[in-house]
C-alpha cells in the first residue's frame, strides 16, 4: 500500500493519497499533518458515498473527480471496498494521474505490499445490495422499512433513497437486521440526517412504524423500548 | 421558461454536450433532454451537495465542477451554479477539460450578464 501511495506522490501536482475502506476507516494516509484523523474519516464518507452513488447510476464507473479552486480531490476504486482518494493541486496532470493509477491496478503486488496487512476483502458488500433490497421488497420488515424510506423524502428530499439504502447497508453491517435492530437503523439516519430539529421530525413521522401494536411484524420495541 | 429554453438550447449548442439536466439543489427538474432524468437529478443534486459539503471539510474554497468517469465512455459531468446544479452527459469522444472549459465559459457569461443586470 506505501508503495502504491508513495508512487503516486512522485506525480507533480500530487498533495498525498488515503486508502480508506467504509468499515475500517483510515487504513494508510500520506497527507499533511494538517489532513487529522476525523478529517480523513469524514472526507472518506463523503466520497465513498458520492462514489456510490455514481456507480449505482453508472456500472462502468472508473474514478469520480472534483475540482476546487484551490485543489482536485480523486477516489476510485482499488478493489471491493478499498478505495483511494488523492489530494493534489488543481493543475494537476490527470491524465498521468490516470495513466498510473491503471498502471498500479494492474500490478496486485503494489497494492498488497508489506508491511501494510493485506486489505480486506469484503465479500458481504457484495451480498448488501440483494439484501438491502430483499429486505425492501419482502420479508415481514419490507412495509415499514418502505414507509421508513417513504418518510425520510419529506425530510431529506430527493436524495432519500440514496441516504436510506447507505443506511440500509451500514444496518446490516452493524446489527441482525430485525424490528428489534430498528433502533440502531434509526441511530444511522440520524447520523445521516445530521440536524436535530429534522430528526425529531423524521421520528415523528415514522413513530407509527416503529410501534409494536401498530406493525404486524413481531416487534420487540421502537427506539425508546429498545433503550430501556 | 424562455430563459430556461434559451439556456437549454445554448447548453445543447456546447460541442461535446451531449444530454443535459438543470435542477434546483433539491432536485427539482427545470429543464433537460434526457429519456430517464429521474436517477440523474438525484445523483445529481446529491453528489453537487455533496461536493459542497466536502469543500467546507477539506477547508478549500469554491466548488467548481465533479466528473464521474466511465471508461471510455460518456462522462458525467456536474457544475454548481447558485442553488442549481447543471449535469452534462458529454459525447464519449470529446475531450473532458475542452467540454468543462467550454462549459465554464458559459457559466460565467450567465453570471456577468445577471450581474451586469443587477
Amino acid at each position: 500500500m506505501n508503495a502504491a501511495l508513495e508512487e503516486i506522490k512522485t506525480i507533480p501536482g500530487v498533495i498525498g493519497g488515503l486508502l480508506y475502506h467504509p468499515q475500517k476507516g483510515v487504513l494508510e494516509s500520506d497527507l499533511p499533518a494538517v489532513f487529522k484523523e476525523p478529517k480523513l474519516l469524514k472526507m472518506g464518507r463523503i466520497l465513498v458515498k458520492m462514489y456510490s452513488s455514481g456507480r449505482s447510476n453508472f456500472s462502468d464507473l472508473t474514478e469520480l473527480s472534483l475540482y476546487y479552486e484551490e485543489s482536485l480531490v480523486i477516489i476510485r476504486e482499488l478493489e471491493e471496498g478499498l478505495f483511494l482518494i488523492i489530494v493534489g493541486a488543481p493543475d494537476l496532470n490527470t491524465n498521468l494521474l490516470t495513466m498510473t493509477l491503471n498502471l498500479l491496478m494492474e500490478e496486485p503486488d503494489s497494492r498488497s505490499a508489506p508491511p501494510a496487512p493485506p486489505p480486506p476483502r469484503t465479500p458481504a458488500k457484495q451480498k448488501q445490495a440483494p439484501i438491502a433490497d430483499t429486505l425492501l421488497e419482502k420479508g415481514p420488515m419490507a412495509e415499514s422499512l418502505k414507509a421508513m424510506q417513504s418518510e425520510l423524502a419529506k425530510v431529506v428530499g430527493p436524495m432519500s433513497r440514496i441516504i436510506f439504502m447507505d443506511a440500509l447497508n451500514r444496518w446490516i453491517d452493524t446489527a441482525t437486521p430485525s424490528p428489534s435492530t430498528y433502533p440502531a437503523l434509526v441511530d444511522i439516519l440520524a447520523d445521516e440526517i445530521n440536524d436535530p430539529e429534522k430528526m425529531a421530525y423524521y421520528q415523528q413521522l415514522i413513530a407509527p412504524y416503529l410501534d409494536p401494536e401498530e406493525s404486524d411484524a413481531d416487534f420487540s420495541g421502537g427506539r425508546k423500548n429498545e433503550k430501556e | 421558461m424562455a430563459n430556461l429554453e434559451a439556456f437549454a438550447q445554448r447548453v445543447l449548442k456546447i460541442e461535446g454536450v451531449e444530454q443535459f439536466i438543470f435542477i434546483r439543489n433539491d432536485g427539482h427538474i427545470l429543464i433537460h433532454n434526457m429519456e430517464n432524468p429521474q436517477s440523474l437529478s438525484a445523483l445529481t443534486a446529491f453528489t453537487g451537495l455533496s461536493g459542497d459539503a466536502l469543500r467546507t471539510v477539506i477547508g478549500t474554497t469554491y466548488f467548481k465542477h465533479l466528473s464521474f468517469s466511465r471508461g471510455g465512455k460518456e462522462n458525467f459531468l456536474i457544475f454548481p451554479l447558485d442553488n442549481y446544479f447543471l449535469g452534462i452527459l458529454q459525447h464519449a469522444e470529446a475531450y473532458t477539460p475542452d467540454v468543462v472549459q467550454r462549459v465554464n465559459r458559459l457559466i460565467q457569461a450567465i453570471t456577468r450578464s445577471r450581474t451586469a443586470s443587477g
